[in-house]
């Protein structure tokens, strides 16, 4: 697949865990990340997260949103 | 969380670390192949007539056009680039490349990137590395620290990256070191490179004297042979020198100094569609 992981966690600092999907969509948009992960993380699967590892796991393992 | 920053690539056949190639395709566009790698760097295949936008709304038009078209390179390992500038990433560049092919840039190119399709884009903050490894085949490829533009202005133009390209074997002894100067101007960080790497085999240098209204953004050909004593590198090639009319600093400025400044037997220089072939003594 294509998506790449290592680029997407430094979009995801300032994350306090657990965290639900949309906290974590919303930090980060504020750490700028690009539009589309953003919406990529608003449509994972699961609601909550209990790592910063999970996040990126489930990003990885989801299909590509396009 | 801090994620090792790697690329594996698939591996094909054995890697020649005896010999190696530059090929000029134009602006700073050149295809590296080395060690089993195919690079292509900052890849701009607009032609002649074509204009660019350089920021503020100023445009720029191109003078020359690319010694091959975009179709017709061989595969890439990866797209490296400098920075996210019109006369760097085209157009043409966005709607033709692969976009399974990595590039990895800064990361405001890479955002950008991203955003359009490139999911594989990677971007690395100044002396970050990201490992490469094809085959028996390693390349750490690092970001050199660059600046486009003094003071107000720089904030009006991207954020720019030179790249250090340090090529190994199996045995993880560095066979080639490249540098490749990015968009920049001479700046204090510049010193930093020759303290980390004190020997640098090549250096391709953007040079060109790139005027953005009237303030120098790209080395001239004074700052290119400073730069040269800078980073000291044995061999040099300059690129980025005629190709679009905000260029202002003519490529015979640059010969001149450099025979001035006794650097003469260090530099080649490359016209567009030219190939500079090396070889890596020692390692075969």
């Amino acid at each position: 697949m294509d998506f790449n992981p290592e680029e997407a966690s430094r979009y995801l600092d300032g994350v306090e865990y657990p965290a639900g999907k949309a906290e974590i969509a919303s930090a980060a948009e504020g750490n700028n990340a690009p539009e589309v992960l953003v919406e990529r993380i608003k449509t994972l699967g699961r609601n909550e997260f209990s790592s910063e590892e999970e996040v990126v796991a489930e990003l990885r393992a989801s299909p590509r949103s396009t | 969380m801090n994620l090792k920053r790697s690329l594996i690539l698939p591996a094909a056949g054995e890697p020649d670390f005896g010999r190696g190639s530059i090929f000029f395709v134009g602006t700073a566009t050149v295809l590296i192949r080395y060690a089993g790698f195919t690079i292509l760097t900052d890849p701009n295949f607009l032609h002649a007539g074509d204009h660019v936008h350089l920021g503020y709304g100023l445009v720029s038009r191109r003078k020359t056009n690319p010694a091959v078209e975009i179709e017709d390179l061989p595969p890439l390992d990866f797209v490296l680039l400098s920075h996210l500038h019109g006369d760097h990433f085209d157009r043409v560049a966005e709607r033709k490349l692969n976009r399974r092919t990595p590039i990895v840039s800064t990361r405001h190119a890479a955002r950008y990137l991203w955003n359009r399709g490139f999911e594989k884009a990677q971007s690395l903050d100044t002396w970050e590395s990201l490992d490469i490894v094809k085959g028996d085949a390693a390349l750490r490829l690092t970001a050199m620290p660059g600046t486009h533009a003094p003071g107000a202005l720089a904030k009006a133009l991207p954020p720019v990256m030179g790249s250090m390209l340090e090529f190994a074997g199996p045995d993880g002894e560095v066979r080639l070191r490249m540098y490749i100067s990015g968009d920049t101007l001479v700046h204090d960080r510049l010193r930093e490179i020759p303290h980390r790497y004190p020997e640098i085999d090549l250096a391709l240098l953007h040079l060109g004297g790139t005027r953005v209204l009237g303030i120098l953004v790209t080395m001239d050909a004074e700052q290119g042979v400073e730069a040269m004593r800078i980073i000291g590198p044995r061999a040099a090639i300059p690129i980025h020198y005629n190709d679009y009319t905000a260029f202002k600093s003519p490529l015979e400025d640059f010969k001149r100094a450099v025979e001035k400044a006794g650097l003469a037997d260090r530099v080649h220089y490359l016209r567009h569609g030219d190939t500079y072939e090396f070889q890596v003594a020692g390692a075969g």
